[in-house]
């Protein structure tokens, strides 16, 4: 049996908090498009930059955006999470700063290679938009090991489940 | 220096034939929705198939689908592909077993759930739908090594 559970508010926090990497879908002239972002969350928001042109065009034609977050151990052992709201782009300069500390601190593996493009001028430049989300729903689902269930069938109205 | 490079199209072709697990993106009403995905690609078109509602309800309305997977070392060593194209439901026996035998082969560990999901569906009649994407645009981009 691999069943699917929709995790509770407090876990799919923990994975929004842990995991720093997702995928942010956002759509112009009902065309989707899906990038990799690194991405920092300080409950209840969610920063995030781009250094891409394409981004920020789409974000100031649409503002909604959708940031699905995942932990995969393999096909029968993960979690994702998906959280929705408008991206502000930040326009204050003390806003901005903050915001990239927080997502530098949070990707330390990638500090060594932004904290060189954030200090020199034309690093800055690279960086185009630092925006923040402010979820209005977030959804999460999630896989139960293997032969364990949860509570009785009728406490689990919310489970889905794929037989095997 | 982190630098970033864009993969020629063969490049993004091999990859998304050798990865299995996507993220795909859908849009509702200039609403984005982004759920992860297993796929298989033939070199031609890609299949994957959902049994949750909400995904069927959105690409009914609105076909047009960015399919996102990517094969990461760490944050400094990764490849990423982009997939744009339509995404049509798949009707006919044939074709939704030769498209789930192609699912199956790329995804082994599932195959157990996904058999039983495509025949639970044969039975309670749309519960789970099996999909294609023509793309329209294979992309890519990576990060080369610094010097």
């Amino acid at each position: 049996m691999i069943e699917i559970e929709e995790m509770g508010e407090k876990e799919m926090k923990r994975v929004l908090e842990r995991v720093g990497y997702g995928h942010l879908g956002v759509v112009r002239d009902n065309r989707p498009y899906v990038v990799p972002i690194h991405y920092n969350y300080d409950e209840p928001h969610i920063y995030f930059y781009t250094t891409e042109g394409m981004k920020t065009e789409y974000i100031s034609q649409n503002p909604e955006v959708c940031l699905q977050v995942e932990e995969v151990n393999d096909s029968k052992n993960w979690r994702s999470v998906i959280a929705w709201g408008k991206a502000e782009r930040l326009t204050e300069e003390a806003e901005i700063e903050k915001a990239m500390k927080f997502i530098l601190e949070r990707n330390p593996t990638l500090t060594p290679a932004l904290n060189l493009m954030w200090i020199d001028t034309w690093g800055r430049a690279l960086v185009k938009a630092v925006y923040r989300i402010d979820p209005h729903i977030i959804s999460g689902r999630m896989t139960l090991p293997e032969g364990e269930t949860r509570g009785a069938p009728s406490d689990n109205q919310n489970k889905s489940t794929i037989k095997n | 220096m982190l630098k970033i490079t864009n993969l020629v199209e063969a490049e993004a072709r091999v990859l998304l034939k050798a990865l299995k697990h996507g993220h795909l993106g859908c849009s509702f009403h200039d609403q984005p929705y982004v759920v992860p995905m297993h796929y298989a690609f033939d070199g031609e078109n890609i299949y994957f198939f959902t049994t949750e509602g909400m995904k069927t309800e959105y690409l009914s309305a609105n076909p047009k689908v960015c399919l996102q997977v990517e094969q990461v070392s760490d944050d400094r060593h990764w490849r990423s592909v982009i997939v744009i194209g339509e995404a049509e439901q798949l009707t006919g026996a044939e074709e939704i077993g030769r498209a789930a035998e192609l699912i199956l082969k790329n995804n082994a560990s599932l195959t157990p759930a996904i058999n039983q999901t495509i025949i639970d569906n044969k039975e309670r009649n749309g519960a789970a739908a099996v999909y294609h994407i023509r793309p329209t645009s294979i992309t890519g981009r990576q990060t080369i090594r610094h010097s």
